[in-house]
């Protein structure tokens, strides 16, 4: 890649970096892995940077990347992941004590989902993507997204994990 | 309280907003981009071999196809207190990973500070290390991707607790090594460390959230219990191309106050954004790295500058642009070419007006 290349993959990267954390915390509920998601996104979009560059929407291709490789993950990893109903350890920031809970009880909620309608939930309600971005980053249609959005608030607005954890 | 509309849980949502993120590791993603790209390259070089070679192959790969791919990185990372027979100057010792490590102290006074690597086995010369009764004063180490980090305890400090990235929970307790009390843990340097809190016995002294630089973890400023740490922000103090080569350098500030990277090979860190303001002069420089090519400078300016010109011993002059770090005054950083020096530089406002001059800086 040439130096101009560079500088602006440079750009591209230290402008969304939080962002696609964060995206992937709210998908995993592990800051280590969302970041090692991340992590990839921006590699294999350095990989494709001439391409990735031309593209209508650069956030959607590292953000298809975190979703579908999370996915992958996932598969990979179903039957540990059926066999605990526990919310994974958070990791501990500098926030006030309250927050930190608030947002174990969110995440909390997140992780009692099908990881469709986690993904659905964060990206059209947390990035507020139309329904239409997120069938593209999701690969399905936009009726999939609906329905999936529609179960996923149904299962929130009971959720024991925001009513116990205080969710304010 | 449940979520009863997407109003509601869009409202949720924003706390993950407030999850606090490690600056980018830009070096990491681009090693990374560029070993899939020569990975992308071997693979249409050896694609007709391959195709040839499928068909022989198939029933050996078979088995294989099942099995999943590199999952992201698991750290099992643990610590101990020296224990009966331990070694003389044991701070502490634990696994990552199953892997044994140790950190000791080498009693001789009057040296800088200094680690020596025996794979695991890190032993350092802390020289005049000292702590006051409440203080935990960190010095950090790296031997491959692993950070080594060993503090000098006050007398009044009972144990710190230390949290990694995975959420794994360090406990540290002082051990005494000629005198002096001492912590020590080791951690991937991948693995970035979250936070560290000091007590006394039962009662929080205060709690600090360390830089996760490309070299570990970076402790340098220390808060009290509930004392308020600054919000997150990142500059670009500098960027350019050299051999055809991008590079750009960077300030984060944070609770840990603000840390430089990118500056060549060295970091630098200070304890606040008020911290960096030139001594003295418009413009001074605060760190240089010589490279194999360049040198770079990093350098903080008074915040009425808004360019600093140099002369170069080329006869050419560079124009930098310094940038407002919030909270103090401004930084930048610039690189010339190996055996060009600088004659001089001119600081300018945003007007063009000169508002300081000196002679040149020499790296060394």
């Amino acid at each position: 890649m040439d130096a101009a290349g560079d500088a602006e993959f440079s750009d591209f990267m230290h402008g969304r970096w939080a962002q696609l954390v964060r995206l992937g915390y709210g998908l995993t509920g592990d800051l280590q892995i969302a970041e090692d998601l991340a992590q990839t996104a921006f590699a294999r979009a350095y990989a494709s940077w001439p391409r990735v560059r031309r593209a209508a929407d650069p956030d959607a291709y590292v953000r298809k990347i975190v979703v579908n490789a999370n996915l992958n993950r996932f598969r990979k990893r179903r039957v540990i992941e059926d066999l605990t109903a526990a919310v994974p350890e958070v990791a501990h920031s500098g926030d006030p004590v309250g927050r930190h809970e608030d947002r174990a009880a969110l995440i909390g909620a997140l992780l009692q989902l099908p990881y469709g309608q986690r993904a659905v939930v964060v990206l059209r309600y947390w990035l507020d993507m139309t329904e239409a971005e997120v069938a593209a980053v999701m690969g399905c249609s936009v009726g999939n997204v609906k329905s999936q959005a529609s179960r996923a608030l149904a299962k929130l607005r009971d959720s024991a994990a925001l009513i116990d954890g205080g969710a304010r | 309280m449940s979520i009863k509309d997407e109003q509601e849980i869009r409202e949720q949502l924003r706390l993950l907003g407030t999850v606090e993120v490690s600056p980018p590791p830009y070096l990491t993603a681009v090693r990374r981009g560029k070993s899939v790209l020569l990975r992308r390259r071997a693979f249409a070089a050896a694609g007709v071999a391959a195709a040839v070679l499928v068909g022989v192959l198939v029933p050996r790969l078979v088995p294989h196809v099942g099995q999943p791919g590199p999952a992201a990185p698991r750290y099992d990372v643990t610590v101990h207190q020296p224990g009966p027979g331990s070694p003389s100057g044991q701070v502490a010792w634990g696994t990552i990973n199953g892997k044994r490590w140790q950190i000791r102290v080498m009693a001789l006074q009057g040296l800088s500070n200094g680690c020596t690597f025996f794979g695991q086995d890190v032993e350092c010369v802390p020289g005049g290390a000292s702590a006051s009764p409440r203080q935990v004063s960190f010095i950090d180490a790296r031997s491959g991707g692993t950070q080594f980090q060993l503090a000098a305890v006050g007398a009044g400090v009972t144990k710190v607790a230390v949290t990694l990235g995975n959420g794994t929970e360090l406990t540290l307790r002082p051990t005494v090594v000629d005198g002096k009390r001492w912590v020590g843990f080791a951690a991937p340097t991948r693995l970035p460390v979250s936070r560290a809190v000091s007590f006394a016995r039962q009662r929080e002294l205060g709690y600090a959230i360390p830089y996760n630089g490309a070299s570990g973890a970076e402790f340098v400023t220390w808060l009290h219990p509930g004392q308020h740490a600054a919000a997150r922000a990142s500059y670009r103090i500098g960027s350019g191309t050299l051999g055809g080569e991008h590079w750009s350098a960077w300030a984060y500030a944070g609770p840990w106050g603000v840390c430089v990277e990118g500056v060549g090979g060295a970091s630098w860190c200070v304890a606040s954004a008020a911290d960096i303001q030139p001594n003295g002069a418009a413009t001074s420089y605060f760190t240089c790295s010589p490279g194999a090519q360049a040198v770079w400078f990093g350098a903080e300016a008074k915040s009425a500058v808004a360019t600093v010109r140099f002369r170069l011993s080329d006869g050419t002059s560079l124009r930098v642009p310094a940038v407002s770090i919030a909270g103090g005054d401004k930084a930048y950083a610039f690189a010339v070419a190996n055996g060009v020096r600088l004659r001089s530089w001119t600081a300018l406002d945003a007007a063009g007006k000169q508002v300081g001059m000196g002679s040149g800086w020499k790296c060394g």
